[in-house]
């Protein structure tokens, strides 16, 4: 990974809104519809090239494809697994039972009415999904029905070609992809059909996935791995199972770690980034295990750099946790600075102040300027209007340049 | 105004989510229906007690009444004045009553703005209040026209809402009370002014001077009245045209002659029973052109209020409490900053809202700072910002933050938050 040596780096966790073509597309795969695949593929390639090109000229370093081709952060691999099979749902499964269960149970009167409308609030007016079921971009079950492999070999090459020659002339520091962990198929149904055990079955994930990390890091692009292995309470961890004691629960967490790098072997630490993220909804949060309960836990995880929220008022404060806790050496902290959970576009002054206050505590080239996460981690999950996207990832890089001028005097200049 | 000796004192900017029962009142009255006026005030006298209890309860220092008895922050004060007419709307008006709203930052993110307007009313509305019947526009939009000499004839309407407030803080052990009441600069949009007043400065000194009588009314009852609008904010209370027309001097000149109305409208009020409350409207939208602190403070502290409630807690102005390293807030005044936002579902984390509260108390004094919120959060009936179980999180968080930094900042020997009538 590219170092803040001279100047505050940007970059983001990697989702972007989709373009209405696209979304039409994702729309007719859900409904499984008819639509063309060609035309499809190539709204794709033109909207990685245009979002691309829009995050050199907002002042992204280092940029991503914006998961565009994807369905979603998760969902997009199902498709790329041999021995798995996406099930239908049973009867009577709720499809949101899993999201947010602490929280949901602290506030359900606003999880019912957020259930209903966050999906709708940003669809671009042209995009009808009236007829989509209302559900949560996780909403997919797979069941397991023979080894794993990995078979995304084909789109995955796809992928990392586009983001290339979307990225070529432009003088970005890194391109980075994002990719979905082993951890997430806990959930599976089948899995003692064909394996002795679910830890069995994670690390045979974990070899399968490998193949996509690698084809990214051999690219020479960043793999960032992208879930929330680590927090408590969701359906894709370790952690999942009923009535734990704190002490199962770490010991699944540690165990889910150990996949994570089993997965991550012989691919280089030095073009592997983590995400850590609470979930991305626009949700009080209220539940949030702190960052200080399992930091450690998370610094073990073999990638050079950490990405984790900096910038919703439930984890903002979390920045001085590493005044006690020593960034180790080598890596690097990717903090939000920007957010996607309010309309509110961030002032660069604040961006900048906060850069500064994460540079007092781990180090100004240890830092490099990101985002609390992506900004539609599901085609259907549209956090903001883009063009609010847009205006945030600019002040996110007006407020790093801002922040590197202080931070470097005598350099003085940012990009 | 009580001051923060031994703790950090909490407030917040007044409005608080209506109940459904008050919302279908609003609704009926919106829609000039017919409903049970009797009930309603019955609605209203009970909704005060409950959220005056509940404000007690998550350790609110100085409540407010909700503003639950009135359809908006400022649209209240139209029934209150004599003289005053509310008149339809243009057909023009009605095509996009939205056109006035948002001027400046519209055209920067009109499809923003398009969606934003066609959802915001609804997200938070109760399911079982019905309000697809009432028009989409925004709770400003109320149009009225000058048809005489203006008056104030609230007098009963307020001593209903200081009674209430009263009644309903009786035995709770509240630090103060506090009730917002709009400015008599809102009123420079109404129509026909120059058929009765030689010119729109004429017609607002008059309205202050009919407003005086609602503030006196608020502070005599030993109540703060807090006023209540953006009247420093160019792109809210200059027209359309001046905002687009004016040149920086003129839209100054303007806002110190708005500084000089309210002034005229508190006099004899005692300032230690005046609150200001400055912000940048309350959407939760991008703010990318609202006016930075710095171009008007030394405006805003001219006003004859000894406190000032404005935003720090939304990311558009959160890092402006720096701002007051290099300016010194005046001797005797109090600094009531945003620590929570209605913007953000999310709700704040004590630890955050104790960091802010500190960064504050170091560049005014502790003793100089209540903690507060950024705006309400229902500005209108039908502007609910945040779902009520949210609102009241982050009324906790406000209150659980401000005792931490009050540990802090005070020691062991700082007072408990928890008062000892609850």
């Amino acid at each position: 990974l590219k170092r803040s040596t001279e100047r505050i780096l940007t970059t983001h966790v990697g989702s972007l809104v989709r373009p209405p073509a696209i979304l039409e597309g994702m729309k007719a795969r859900v409904l499984n519809r008819p639509y063309d695949q060609q035309q499809f593929a190539r709204d794709i390639r033109e909207g990685i090239f245009t979002v691309v090109r829009k995050q050199a000229e907002v002042g992204i370093d280092i940029p991503t494809h914006g998961e565009l081709g994807r369905l979603g952060f998760q969902a997009y691999i199902n498709e790329r697994l041999g021995g798995l099979e996406v099930r239908e749902p049973h009867e009577a499964e709720d499809p949101w039972r899993d999201n947010f269960n602490a929280d949901r149970a602290a506030f359900p009167d606003f999880y019912e009415q957020y259930s209903k409308h966050y999906r709708y609030l940003w669809m671009p007016p042209e995009v009808d999904i009236s007829e989509v079921p209302n559900r949560p971009g996780n909403y997919e079950r797979c069941r397991v029905v023979g080894p794993i492999t990995y078979t995304g070999q084909a789109a995955i090459a796809q992928e990392i070609a586009t983001l290339k020659a979307a990225m070529q002339g432009f003088n970005f520091a890194d391109g980075f992809m994002p990719a979905d962990l082993p951890t997430t198929r806990m959930g599976d149904e089948g899995i003692l059909t064909v394996y002795p055990s679910v830890e069995a079955y994670l690390y045979a994930v974990a070899d399968a996935l490998r193949a996509e990390y690698r084809a990214i890091t051999d690219a020479g692009l960043v793999v960032q791995l992208d879930l929330a292995a680590l927090t408590i309470g969701r359906r894709w961890t370790l952690t999942e199972r009923q009535g734990m004691s704190d002490e199962e629960r770490q010991r699944a967490v540690d165990e889910g770690v150990e996949i994570i790098n089993h997965a991550l072997q012989g691919v280089p630490e030095g073009l592997v980034r983590y995400h850590h993220c609470w979930g991305s909804g626009n949700q009080p949060h209220s539940q949030d295990p702190p960052l200080r309960s399992f930091i450690h836990t998370m610094l073990k995880i073999h990638a050079q750099a950490y990405s984790i929220e900096g910038a919703n008022p439930r984890h903002e404060h979390e920045w001085m946790l590493w005044k006690d806790v020593k960034l180790p050496d080598g890596k690097i902290l990717i903090p939000g600075v920007i957010s996607h959970q309010t309309n509110v576009v961030e002032h660069p002054e604040l961006v900048a102040w906060r850069i500064k206050n994460y540079a007092s505590v781990v180090g100004k080239e240890n830092v490099i300027a990101g985002t609390d996460c992506g900004f539609s981690q599901f085609w259907d999950s549209i956090r903001v209007h883009p063009t609010v996207q847009w205006a945030k990832l600019k002040s996110l890089a007006d407020g790093a340049a801002l922040a590197s001028a202080e931070l470097w005097p005598a350099r003085g200049e940012a990009q | 105004v009580k001051r923060s000796t031994d703790r950090i004192l909490t407030t917040h900017v007044g409005s608080l989510v209506r109940p459904p029962a008050i919302l279908e009142a609003m609704k009926a009255r919106t829609l000039n229906r017919p409903y049970d006026r009797d009930t309603f005030a019955r609605d209203v006298r009970e909704g005060i007690f409950a959220i005056v209890r509940k404000q007690a309860e998550v350790g609110i220092d100085i409540p407010s009444h909700g503003e639950l008895g009135r359809p908006g922050f400022r649209g209240y004060v139209s029934e209150r004045l004599g003289g005053l007419e509310v008149r339809d709307l243009t057909d023009e008006e009605e095509a996009d009553p939205f056109r006035d709203l948002s001027l400046r930052e519209r055209p920067f993110f009109p499809g923003f703005f398009e969606q934003y307007y066609g959802h915001y009313r609804y997200l938070w509305m109760p399911p079982e209040v019905d309000i697809s019947e009432v028009p989409n526009r925004p709770g400003t939009y109320e149009r009225c026209r000058v048809v005489g000499p203006i008056t104030y004839r609230g007098q009963a309407i307020v001593r209903e809402e200081v009674q209430t407030l009263k009644d309903a803080m009786q035995g709770l052990g509240f630090a103060d009370g506090f009730i917002p009441a709009d400015l008599p600069t809102s009123r420079m949009g109404d129509d026909d002014i120059l058929q009765f007043y030689p010119s729109t400065e004429a017609y607002l000194y008059a309205a202050a001077d009919a407003l005086h009588a609602e503030y006196q009314t608020i502070t005599d009852a030993g109540l703060i009245v807090q006023l209540d609008l953006a009247a420093l904010s160019f792109d809210q209370r200059l027209s359309p045209t001046m905002r687009q027309q004016s040149s920086d001097e003129e839209r100054q000149r303007v806002v110190e002659q708005g500084v000089e109305i309210i002034n005229h409208a508190l006099q004899g009020i005692p300032e230690e029973h005046v609150r200001y409350h400055h912000c940048w409207g309350s959407g939760n939208s991008p703010h990318t052109q609202d006016p930075p602190l710095r171009g008007f403070i030394h405006t805003m502290l001219k006003i004859h209020a000894q406190a000032y409630s404005i935003e720090g807690a939304n990311p558009r102005h959160e890092h402006e409490w720096m701002l007051w390293k290099d300016v010194k807030l005046p001797d005797g005044k109090i600094l009531i900053p945003g620590i929570i936002s209605h913007q953000t579902n999310v709700v704040e984390h004590p630890e955050l809202v104790a960091w802010r509260i500190k960064n504050y108390a170091s560049v005014v004094g502790k003793e100089n700072l209540i903690a507060g919120t950024d705006c309400g959060f229902s500005q209108f009936w039908d502007s609910i910002r945040v779902h009520p179980t949210v609102q009241w999180a982050k009324l906790q968080a406000l209150a659980d933050g401000a005792a931490l930094a009050s540990t802090e900042l005070w020691g062991a020997g700082g007072r408990s938050r928890v008062r000892e009538t609850v």
